[in-house]
């Protein structure tokens, strides 16, 4: 059955079948081919939605993207949408939507009271109204506010559907598939250019389905249709241009066909990522309403919309329209509208002329329309010449606003295109070419078919032919000089007092621009962050232009002068899923794992982040909470024999005749007296002499080093290599060559670390004598080929065992099952702490030099290194500087907040007098299995000559006396190292 | 799904040098020439020329031996990284799709006897179309099994309807 305002002919919508769908909880039935909008306008709806501030009845005026009105929120629960333009959904069977703004119902909304308040809610309301008591802004305003604004609510359950990204380059990306955008594809992909065509609606065509006008002196479908059958080019329908970035990196959104539940491997959404060498925009242009008292009632609606309901849908927007113009479309639709039998009631021209009567019915040159009846929809309107003289009524159920036409530019405005005031037309358009972007039909304020066809036919062809800018000789004429045309209306306001709407979205009236004008606001962003004029979600499409040509007007300048606002990507609404696309779950982030990942996994660990990879935190035993877990392993590295997956340190492989030349230009100590088999910690400086990394380089042959570093360094440090060498020192012979993974790390540290290992050992001695501190030996280990490293990084007697990454769980799980105790990285770090080492990253944060750590003596005074000249200035051998100490809370029993800010004691009553000098802050703390206490490092000014004092550290719930120490805690004399 | 295949038994080493002498021998060592361009690879694949000193050799066979042996005495350097990469293999058209899906890469510049390091669904990675139709994604091992996870979705069937 079909809805009263259905014709009984025409639209493209498939009549044969039904759909049933729900609007505001009413069922109601459109067909296939309908959008949400053309729907219920078939079945006889006017009240679309309340608007944003005024809660006043609002109707559909657009029929595209251009909707300022009728937004709603579609489907409930995990699949719901907000903000969409029931202009652009497509209906479909079972389909669910409400309307948004409303009060209990949308016919009675007690929030319409705010309406007879219009000096509480004009413009800059906000921050007049709202400044005092400032505390009541959070708890008070901002709540009731957004509880009587808002365009919609966010799911608050997961989505179920797919979203995708996909990266696509072509020769030529035209935007729009109206007749100059088709042309243009078909121009370009003719030529041999690789083309991708994307547009907004479900089916391409643009105004040619909307207002259809012959093409070639032939039916407009069937031109759209030869264009599309000979065309070689990629075509997506239903894709929103929404952004134009740098490079002609523009972003598609391209939309599946909407159903009530999500489908099986169905992409709801898909980003393309698209890289164009030239872009064609033929993005058409949005009618603009006029301004007159009431025209926001329901039924009052955009020209274009209305031949747009008649043309693709079947529907007519009303059964007697008036057509309100300040252009000569106006003239056209009411040409058409009568002659698919829709009545027209009269033809009101604002311009003077002609006050003859069109095709049976009075057209009224130079008169306004000056009220609109009817609170819920349009009953009739009154009508008066503008230069005064008797009203008259007329009845009517609908009124078509044809105001003139704004090109679509965003796209152009959001590369930094330039664009200019044209005065017949009355909005802005392109300006000259300066980007690989052209702009052809209404988007470039052309109005007539044919010239569309030409221009857009040029512009394919430029664009495929590549990088001539600007070098347009053969466009057609200018609308400036289209014959027969006349110039459009000044944008005014027409008719007389009452609320005429500028923004119908934000709720902007022609009376809240003359408010901000005279208030002072001079500047078009200024009126636009004044009234919120333009800032709705559809960004302005309807309204920019009327509204900065008002404020012109007011100004008594040139709307040039007062110029646009800016025009910023989004074009239309993003759901937050399109912009995630796969990256959610577990594909969200990389995660990089060792060979140990799984042990880890099934023996309890508790993972940390560290970079990309998942370090083991700790291993909990049953009931066991942290601090007794890492206690326990701490204790068993001190005590008996713990064992780390160090895997994750980055690892270079150095070589070449001048390697150790380039180390001795990289670390701050010396590397020419390192004999084959032994290895050394390094400290490599940034050119400011601050700490950047360290590490432990081990000489594995002849000109052979294997380089580590720390965890998220490896591929920092080895672009650092890269980078010194190939630009400073190209003459070095050495090559670089990042083998993180080809080693994995099997740590084995404790005094009964040889005891474990020496069964599984063949061909290495592990006598210290044999194999003493700082050597490096090659054997096997359980049958496994390795490299061991003595390094002491917990401070005990530690091998470091270098394995092939597949066969490191052939060397992990025999030394656990020997009795090595898994350790995770807060023991490693509790044990290195112990011992007053340092990590980068914790003591160091880029302004640490090896001075302030007490490293002086790793600074060679034999050579040159990066950094070196730095740590010469005066400034950087300061005595104040803030140095590496020890901290012992004055309670044994607290741990220290990593970060809190150290300062003096004060007056020791808890007082101090402001301002408070900053002392330092804590760079590592602790709870100590070994000393049965906290402690901590951190970086004091001053902190070497201030052992014994007191300080204060903060804490999130009060604060902590401690005393300052010398930064080794455990075993100063390195007697355990050796086990 | 048999689109993605993780292959073993492959050995990878990085070859660096450069200049005549270098070239001679390790192509003479190698029995083919060294790719001489850029983002190009030996016509029957294997041998990847990454950078203007840098050659990737992925094949069945051991050759670090015979060419450390051949560059004896020469600026080079030839390094094992066979145990620090994961080799897939895709088809061309679903390895298209592939890099649509996840790199800002052109595809339509890959083809047989060209290769490329980029980056993959944020993994860094050494691309090859072999000449039989097949491509090789070469990861690094520790990003193995979120490559595998991401490369199994990416090819799933899921085209806008």
């Amino acid at each position: 059955m079909s809805g009263p305002f259905r014709l009984d002919e025409g639209g493209r919508i498939d009549r044969a079948r039904t759909f049933s769908f729900i609007f505001d909880g009413r069922r109601r039935t459109g067909h296939p081919g309908d959008t949400l909008a053309s729907a219920l306008l078939a079945d006889g709806v006017r009240l679309f939605a309340r608007s944003f501030k005024y809660h006043r009845p609002r109707g559909v005026v657009g029929a595209g993207a251009d909707e300022p009105n009728a937004i709603v929120q579609l489907e409930r629960g995990s699949t719901t949408e907000p903000n969409l333009r029931a202009t652009e959904v497509e209906l479909y069977d079972g389909l669910a939507a409400r309307s948004v703004n409303r009060g209990p119902h949308l016919r009675f909304d007690p929030g319409a009271a705010a309406g007879l308040l219009p000096g509480l809610l004009a413009a800059g309301f906000y921050y007049k109204t709202f400044m005092w008591p400032q505390a009541f802004w959070r708890r008070l305003y901002e709540p009731a506010i957004r509880r009587m604004a808002g365009l919609g609510r966010a799911p608050r359950e997961p989505d179920p559907d797919i979203y995708d990204h996909r990266h696509a380059h072509c020769d030529v990306l035209v935007v729009g598939a109206g007749p100059a955008g088709l042309a243009a594809a078909q121009a370009a992909s003719g030529a041999g250019a690789r083309v991708i065509l994307a547009d907004e609606r479900p089916a391409p065509g643009g105004t040619l389905l909307d207002m259809p006008e012959p093409v070639g002196g032939g039916d407009p479908e069937a031109w759209v249709d030869g264009v599309l059958a000979g065309l070689d080019a990629t075509v997506l329908s239903r894709t929103t241009a929404l952004g134009r970035y740098d490079h002609n990196f523009v972003a598609l959104l391209q939309r599946s066909r909407d159903g009530a539940a999500p489908e099986a491997g169905r992409i709801r959404q898909r980003l393309w990522h698209v890289r164009a060498r030239r872009v064609v925009l033929a993005t058409g242009a949005h009618e603009r309403p006029l301004l007159f008292p009431g025209n926001d009632r329901p039924g009052v609606m955009l020209a274009g919309a209305a031949r747009a309901y008649m043309h693709r849908y079947g529907v007519a927007a009303g059964r007697r329209v008036v057509l309100f113009a300040g252009d000569d479309s106006g003239r056209a639709a009411a040409r058409d509208l009568a002659a698919r039998g829709i009545g027209v009631a009269a033809l009101v021209d604002v311009r003077a002329g002609r006050d003859d009567d069109g095709d049976g019915y009075p057209v009224l040159a130079g008169h306004s329309i000056t009220r609109v009846f009817g609170r819920f929809g349009v009953s009739a309107v009154e009508v008066a010449p503008l230069g005064g003289g008797p009203a008259r009524r007329i009845a009517c159920d609908c009124v078509a606003m044809a105001g003139g036409w704004t090109p679509a530019v965003h796209l152009l405005g959001q590369a930094g295109g330039r664009l200019r005031w044209d005065n017949p037309l009355q909005a802005f358009r392109p300006g000259p070419e300066t980007l690989p972007i052209l702009v052809a039909g209404a988007a470039d304020g052309r109005l007539d078919t044919g010239d569309c066809v030409i221009q857009g036919a040029d512009a394919g062809a430029r664009a495929a032919r590549g990088p001539d800018r600007g070098a347009g000789g053969s466009a057609p004429p200018s609308p400036d000089a289209a014959p027969g045309r006349r110039p459009s209306a000044p944008i005014r306001p027409y008719g007389g007092r009452g609320k005429a709407f500028v923004d119908f979205q934000n709720d902007v009236t022609v009376g809240d621009v003359e408010l901000a004008e005279r208030e002072g606001m001079r500047s078009v962003e200024h009126l636009k962050r004044w009234t919120t004029l333009g800032m709705a979600t559809d960004q302005g499409r309807t309204s920019n232009v009327n509204g900065l040509a008002l404020l012109a007007g007011l100004l008594d300048r040139p709307v040039p002068e007062v110029g646009h606002t800016t025009f910023r990507p989004p074009y239309t609404p993003v759901a937050f899923g399109a912009l995630a696309g796969r990256n959610v779950g577990a594909l969200a982030d990389p995660v990089r794992r060792t060979p140990m990942q799984e042990w880890h996994k099934s023996n309890g660990a508790v993972f940390e982040p560290v970079g990309q990879w998942l370090r083991p935190h700790h291993y909990p035993a049953p009931g066991e909470d942290m601090r007794s877990a890492v206690a326990r392993e701490c204790r068993a590295v001190r005590e008996h024999a713990g064992i780390l997956d160090a895997s994750t340190l980055g690892k270079i492989d150095i070589r070449g005749a001048d390697a150790a030349g380039m180390l001795d230009w990289v670390y701050t100590n010396d590397w020419g007296s390192l004999a084959v088999g032994r290895c050394r910690y390094g400290l490599m400086l940034g050119e400011d002499g601050m700490v950047f990394d360290d590490g432990v380089t081990a000489r594995v042959g002849g000109d052979r080093y294997l380089m580590t570093t720390t965890t998220g360094n490896a591929a920092a440090v080895l672009e650092w290599l890269e980078e010194w060498h190939q630009t400073e020192w190209p003459n070095l012979r050495v090559h670089f060559t990042s083998v993180t993974e080809q080693w994995a790390t099997v740590t084995l540290s404790g005094p009964n670390s040889r005891g474990l290992l020496a069964p599984l050992t063949e061909g290495i001695d592990l006598d210290p004598g044999a194999f003493p501190f700082l050597a490096l030996r090659e054997g096997r280990v359980a049958g496994v080929p390795t490299r061991i490293c003595r390094v002491a990084y917990s401070g005990e007697l530690t091998y470091e065992i270098n394995v092939p990454w597949g066969r490191a769980m052939e060397v992990w799980e025999p030394l656990v099952g020997a009795g090595a105790v898994p350790y995770g990285i807060e023991a490693m770090h509790v044990l290195r702490a112990e011992k007053g080492f340092i990590a980068v990253g914790h003591e160091t944060d880029g302004t640490v030099t090896p001075l302030d750590l007490g490293m002086g003596r790793m600074l060679s005074g034999r050579k040159d290194f990066i950094g070196r000249r730095s740590l010469s200035r005066s400034g950087m051998r300061s005595s104040d500087r803030p140095q590496l100490v020890g901290l012992l809370p004055e309670d044994p029993a607290v741990v220290l907040e990593e970060g809190a800010q150290l300062v003096a004691p004060g007056d020791g009553g808890g007082r101090w007098s402001e301002p408070v000098p900053m002392l330092g802050h804590v760079s590592s703390a602790y709870w100590s299995a070994a000393m049965g206490r906290g402690f901590a490092l951190a970086m004091v000014r001053g902190g070497r000559s201030r052992h014994g004092e007191t300080l204060v550290a903060s804490a999130t719930d009060g604060e902590n006396r401690v005393r300052i120490v010398d930064p080794v805690f455990h075993d100063r004399e390195g007697r355990r190292r050796d086990g | 799904m048999a689109d993605v295949r993780r292959i073993g038994g492959l050995r990878l080493t990085v070859l660096r040098g450069s200049g005549e002498a270098f070239l001679g021998s390790a192509g003479e060592a190698l029995g083919r020439a060294l790719p001489n361009r850029v983002n190009t690879a030996s016509p029957d694949g294997g041998i990847l020329r990454l950078g203007p000193d840098e050659w990737l050799l992925v094949s069945g066979k051991d050759s670090v031996a015979a060419l450390e042996n051949a560059l004896a005495g020469l600026h080079a350097a030839v390094v094992d990284v066979g145990e620090a990469h994961a080799v897939f293999e895709l088809d061309g058209g679903v390895a298209r799709e592939v890099l649509a899906a996840g790199c800002r890469l052109d595809a339509a510049d890959l083809a047989p006897g060209t290769c490329t390091r980029t980056v993959l669904a944020r993994i860094p990675v050494i691309i090859e179309p072999r000449p039989a139709g097949v491509w090789r994604i070469i990861v690094p091992v520790s990003y193995a099994e979120y490559a595998e996870a991401w490369l199994r979705d990416a090819t799933a069937n899921r085209a806008p309807s």
